[in-house]
């Protein structure tokens, strides 16, 4: 009797934690089928609309490429090559991760400016790509990968740049799978590095147009909000599994 | 190359000693090389550039260089706007951060327990990290009137949304660390007559311990970004009790006012750079 009571309170927690996460999804597409006309406003009425999502789109996976490719090669080379000061490099780029935007926003802007890259597209891709984010969470992945996989693709002749993309992010796959999301997400959401870096409001991406919208207008909120969810709920669909596992590698050492 | 090839593993075999030392110079260099890029790209976007804020937070910077002592950091701290933020931002943190992470043990201890409705609960518990921000933020004003968003309520909404958002990848961190608990712990402690609560508090919360230290770092630098939805809720100007350190920066940044918002940054990395650094030598001396 216990043991059922028990057991149906489980339940009822873990089935409450899913409806919090898909609620909202729902009401979106609820209020997208009750207002179809929200479609063509969306399409055909408002290109800025689907000029910023394009636009968006592309920086993302700018900064999400480059991230993963800084990521990979730094967190192999903490995790696996025997560098001078390697504690101290870690470090840095683990006292940088912890920094908020709020304190990195003002440095980066003097450097942007020194560099004339402010109210570009670059301001918003640069910082973002060197990020130290991305190689602390690879370094704790390959650390958690046994040598030996690396010896014997050295044994093999492997240069290193082959023995990174063939052998050690394939194997570390999930932890890079988390990277890609993490960020890419992270990308797709930011708010202050436009607010401040860029002053032509006309370059603003769709995560800050967003909130310029009506939102009275439900057909076109509705459809528009729906349609910004698109990208990363089709990244999560595809890399799930691998962001569940990417925690036990991390963690193992 | 052709060497390695012969010998096999470059720095396990018995070769001679010049040539072991050459290899591992190469190793050496490769590793530097490999790790380049990220320390160029944190160094001039982030390191150095902050060394050029704490010059302009004492009145050396933008071509002005009378040093003004701490001047400008006295006025910040007698700034209400500063004093607000500052003071919104850091009970964000306090309430957030263990907030977060005991949900998230929660929500995993539950998900490790085997009831029903753990596959569903396991497939959508990422949803809210990948939703856009925008799009949450429609379905709550929709949801709450805005009365209710314009009061000293909004901080409420705000934690919410926070733990809403980030409690799922904090909970795929406790799962992973708890499934790498062997369970013969657990068997032992059973046979030695320990109950559940006394195994949950002297084997599952120990070793736990590295999922809680990378959790606690995630929901650190999340809580910072709750500026989002702040900013998507209430705009510029939101009610005071929501009013973060990011909406004080982009009044200044507006200003152009570089003293202040350097001295700001500089004020705010201080307790994060000390907390950081001593954690990393503690553990240090630890190892």
């Amino acid at each position: 009797m216990k043991k059922t009571i028990r057991k149906c309170a489980g339940s009822l927690a873990l089935l409450s934690a899913a409806a919090a996460a898909l609620g909202p999804v729902f009401y979106l597409l609820w209020g997208c089928i009750a207002r179809p006309q929200g479609f063509f406003l969306t399409f055909l009425r408002t290109p800025e609309y689907l000029y910023k999502f394009w636009n968006s789109l592309g920086i993302c996976a700018a900064i999400t490429a480059g991230q993963l490719v800084v990521s990979c090669m730094g967190g192999l080379a903490l995790a696996k090559y025997p560098l001078p000061c390697r504690r101290f490099l870690l470090g840095i780029l683990v006292v940088v991760l912890l920094l908020p935007l709020q304190v990195t926003l003002t440095p980066s802007y003097l450097i942007l400016d020194r560099m004339g890259l402010l109210d570009t597209v670059w301001a918003l891709i640069l910082p973002a790509v060197f990020s130290p984010f991305g190689t602390i969470i690879m370094w704790m992945t390959f650390r958690g990968i046994p040598d030996e996989l690396m010896d014997s693709a050295q044994m093999d002749g492997a240069g290193p740049m082959k023995l990174l993309w063939e052998i050690m992010v394939p194997a570390g796959r999930t932890g890079a799978a988390s990277v890609l999301l993490l960020t890419f997400v992270d990308a797709w959401n930011m708010a202050e590095q436009p607010m401040v870096f860029l002053r032509d409001v006309s370059k603003y991406p769709l995560s800050v147009f967003l909130a310029s919208l009506d939102r009275n207008n439900f057909p076109l909120s509705f459809h528009s909000g729906l349609l910004s969810m698109l990208p990363a709920v089709l990244l999560l669909l595809n890399f799930r599994e691998e962001l569940m596992e990417g925690g036990g590698l991390m963690l193992e050492k | 190359m052709q060497q390695s090839k012969k010998n096999g593993p470059i720095w396990t075999n018995k070769i001679r000693p010049a040539k072991r030392l050459s290899l591992l110079k190469r190793r050496v260099l490769t590793g530097g090389l490999l790790i380049l890029p990220i320390l160029l790209g944190t160094l001039i976007f982030f390191v150095l550039p902050f060394a050029m804020v704490i010059g302009y937070s004492f009145g050396l910077g933008g071509g002005r260089t009378r040093f003004a002592g701490f001047s400008i950091y006295e006025k910040l701290l007698q700034s209400g706007s500063f004093l607000l933020a500052a003071g919104n931002t850091i009970k964000f943190l306090a309430l957030g951060v263990p907030l977060l992470l005991a949900m998230g043990l929660a929500l995993a201890l539950l998900l490790h327990g085997g009831f029903p409705g753990t596959r569903l609960c396991g497939r959508t518990i990422l949803l809210p990290l990948v939703l856009p921000i925008a799009s949450i933020v429609m379905v709550v004003e929709w949801l709450i009137p805005a009365p209710v968003l314009e009061s000293s309520s909004a901080f409420p909404v705000l934690l919410a949304l926070y733990l809403w958002k980030n409690c799922g990848y904090i909970t795929v961190l406790f799962l992973a660390g708890l499934s790498l608990i062997p369970s013969e712990l657990y068997a032992a402690a059973a046979m030695e007559g320990a109950d559940r609560p006394r195994q949950l508090w002297y084997i599952t919360l120990p070793l736990l311990a590295p999922s809680f230290a990378f959790s606690a770092v995630l929901g650190v630098i999340n809580s910072f970004k709750s500026y989002r939805e702040a900013f998507l809720l209430g705009g510029k100007y939101p009610h005071e009790s929501i009013y973060l350190l990011q909406h004080f920066l982009n009044n200044n940044f507006e200003n152009l006012n570089y003293a202040r918002l350097a001295a700001a940054s500089v004020l705010t990395a201080l307790p994060i750079v000390l907390v950081t650094v001593c954690i990393l030598l503690f553990q240090r001396r630890r190892t």
